[in-house]
């Protein structure tokens, strides 16, 4: 199991299109994962679970991977919320 | 004729004048044959299921090059949770296909609706957009009949519906259109989007309206005053026809002049700005053209608070401001004192509240407050281009202490491990004579100075203008007050720092010249005002206006002002 905690850079946070793009990525890992923020965990494969999370930019989340690819999962997940999701930072 | 009548609206979701015929857009209530399903008949639900998402994901992937919501709509349909709430409805609960997703649909709508973010609120529309389309797929209905035009008349229609959702607005015919009125949603809304992209005015949260508005009768809608006028009378329609066409003239002379920047006839670039209460001026200054935001006021946070302001929620506003405007903004720490009360926190009375407990005086004696303004404004930070500005400032060691605090903020955020902008620019309010005469000294100090000439003005005067019998005497042209003014621009040149004005003599057109001639780096003026001083300072010419500010030197007398003023 791997543990990592990151923090959402861009600028609306886990809205629609953003979770979109996230939850796509999580589904194509073969782990678990889960998404905790606060006192709230959700499984990021999913975009309504995503945004029931309500992460907004800035805020800090922690995400769980378990299976056997859970070191690469990890990887291309905090890869993909690092980049921006689909938003540009300008 | 029916009476005319008058609603006032609160939320103005795109502004707008326009005026046309009712149309009330009332869509079939689609409801699921609620039926409990043999164990045998699970697998033909499913299959017919699979198939409705399949016709749905086509469907709205068709629109896609119409509105890039329906691409997420793809993803939507096809999303997990979703998948896995109707496939468990139909397989352990024995519900048929419509009750599965009518069920399930409600559970993720409630869940988003429940939530505190208004724009998340307003993805559970999103999502039974979605169950709608589902079911008139399972129920064999064509959910792209287009909406019949009532009457087929030629006159514009206002659209009056309880909510509108992109699947509802795709088959208006949008050349019709010329206004919505919605009973629920908010200004981040799909209605709202949209009525903003089309150029027409959108009111959102009119509760009621649906059973106000007949089919047919005549509707006005009025942003700038902010109503909607139910059968407008012959007179009513003549009269707003007029108004219809000045905010249009005004609209385009906006677009005109207030998006470029302002050079002076010689090719000086001057900056002009706006002040802000509230987010929503932030919007409307990138709106105006404004170049930034030279002073946004942060006592609406207190004010209309229950308790102190935390900094979760002080971060929220300010880091909206931030994203919504992609330009400087000045933040002024809090400015309050003996004259406003919070509700939460009494002051004691004072007999002269201007020459009170206020602004930085109050910030200081109350460092976990301050400390949690601080903080909210460094995060925000992060997230654009924001600058702090302390007002009030008489004395070199309230700079000090204020900045010693602003580094112990940034320490404990930096411990923390949450991001915030390690180099935001600290600059001073100059509105005190003592500020005045330790310009210079400042100057080294500070990264920027704002002239605030409200109280500056009273301060040098002596002049309480709440006072009738000597507000007379208030006069930001008094010599006194002018070579204040340029002595603190010098001071800041000397220094290499900009300097700015965020008082109301900066919109003063008479003081314009004046001012680009003693060198004034910022103009920041309402909103409303950055189009024309603009346009003003267009047609200076800054060798001619610095003649003018060099004749100050030698001028004391009110006249004599007054006649470099005249000739300017």
């Amino acid at each position: 199991m791997v543990r990592q905690k990151v923090v959402i850079k861009n600028k609306s946070g886990l809205h629609l299109r953003p979770a979109t793009i996230f939850s796509k990525i999580a589904a194509g890992c073969a782990s678990d994962i889960k998404l905790i923020k606060g006192d709230k965990t959700v499984n990021p494969k999913s975009i309504l679970f995503l945004m029931s999370a309500g992460v907004k930019c800035g805020d800090e989340i922690e995400l769980v991977c378990s299976g056997e690819t859970a070191h690469d999962d990890m990887q291309t997940l905090i890869d993909a919320i690092n980049s921006g999701l689909g938003e540009d930072d300008e | 004729m029916k009476k005319m009548s008058i609603i006032k609206v609160n939320t103005v979701a795109s502004r707008g004048m326009a005026m046309g015929q009712a149309m009330i857009f009332d869509k079939p209530q689609l409801t699921a044959s609620r039926k409990i399903i043999s164990p045998d008949k699970v697998e033909g639900e499913l299959a017919r299921y699979r198939q409705a998402v399949d016709t749905a994901v086509a469907q709205v992937s068709s629109l896609s090059n119409q509105s890039d919501v329906f691409a997420a709509y793809a993803d939507l349909i096809q999303d997990y949770a979703l998948t896995e709430l109707v496939e468990n409805n139909i397989k352990n609960e024995l519900q048929n296909c419509e009750l599965a997703v009518e069920n399930a649909i409600r559970t993720f709508s409630d869940m988003l609706a429940a939530m505190d973010d208004e724009y998340m609120r307003e993805r559970a529309v999103d999502i039974r957009d979605i169950g709608y389309r589902l079911l008139s797929i399972l129920q064999g209905r064509d959910v792209h009949a287009p909406v019949s035009c009532a009457g087929e008349s030629d006159k514009p229609l206002i659209i009056i519906a309880d909510d509108l959702s992109p699947s509802d607005t795709i088959k208006m015919d949008k050349s019709k259109i010329a206004g919505f009125v919605t009973q629920r949603g908010g200004i981040t809304g799909h209605v709202a989007i949209i009525a903003r992209s089309m150029g027409i005015p959108a009111f959102v949260g009119v509760s009621g309206i649906m059973d106000l508005v007949a089919d047919d009768s005549s509707v006005i809608l009025d942003s700038v005053n902010g109503e909607i006028i139910l059968n407008p009378d012959e007179v009513m329609r003549e009269e707003f026809l007029g108004r219809k066409l000045r905010w249009e003239e005004k609209q385009k002379l906006l677009l005109h002049y207030g998006k470029k920047p302002a050079f002076t006839i010689d090719g000086k670039p001057v900056k002009v700005l706006a002040n802000a209460g509230c987010v929503e001026d932030v919007k409307c200054a990138a709106e105006y053209g404004a170049d930034g935001i030279g002073l946004f006021r942060t006592e609406f946070l207190y004010m209309n608070s229950k308790h102190f302001p935390t900094e979760e929620e002080q971060f929220a506003v300010y880091k909206e401001a931030a994203v919504s405007f992609n330009k400087e903004i000045t933040i002024r720490t809090l400015d309050i004192g003996g004259d406003k009360a919070l509700p939460y926190f009494p002051f004691e009375p004072e007999e002269n509240p201007f020459l009170g407990w206020r602004a930085i005086r109050i910030s200081l004696s109350m460092q976990s407050v301050f400390k949690t303004h601080l903080r909210a404004i460094l995060r925000a930070g992060f997230f654009g281009k924001l600058r702090i500005m302390y007002p009030m400032i008489t004395g070199y060691e309230e700079l000090v202490q204020a900045n010693e605090i602003l580094e112990e903020c940034k320490a404990e955020l930096a411990a923390e491990g949450k991001p915030f902008d390690r180099d935001i620019q600290v600059g001073i309010m100059i509105e005190t004579p003592a500020a005045v005469i330790l310009a210079h000294d400042f100057a080294h100090h500070v990264n920027f100075f704002s002239i605030g000439t409200n109280d500056l003005t009273q301060y040098i005067l002596a002049v309480d203008r709440g006072n009738r019998n000597v507000a007379g005497l208030y006069n930001t042209f008094h010599p006194a007050v002018l070579k204040s003014i340029h002595h603190i621009i010098k001071a800041g040149h000397s220094a290499g720092i900009e300097v700015g004005m965020c008082g109301e003599f900066a919109a003063d057109f008479e003081a314009t010249r004046l001012l680009v001639g003693m060198g004034l780096d910022e103009f920041s003026v309402a909103a409303a005002s950055v189009p024309e001083i603009k346009q003003r300072i267009r047609n200076i010419s800054v060798a001619e206006a610095n003649a003018s500010a060099a004749e100050l030197r030698d001028c004391y007398t009110q006249k004599c002002v007054d006649k470099i003023i005249a000739d300017s």
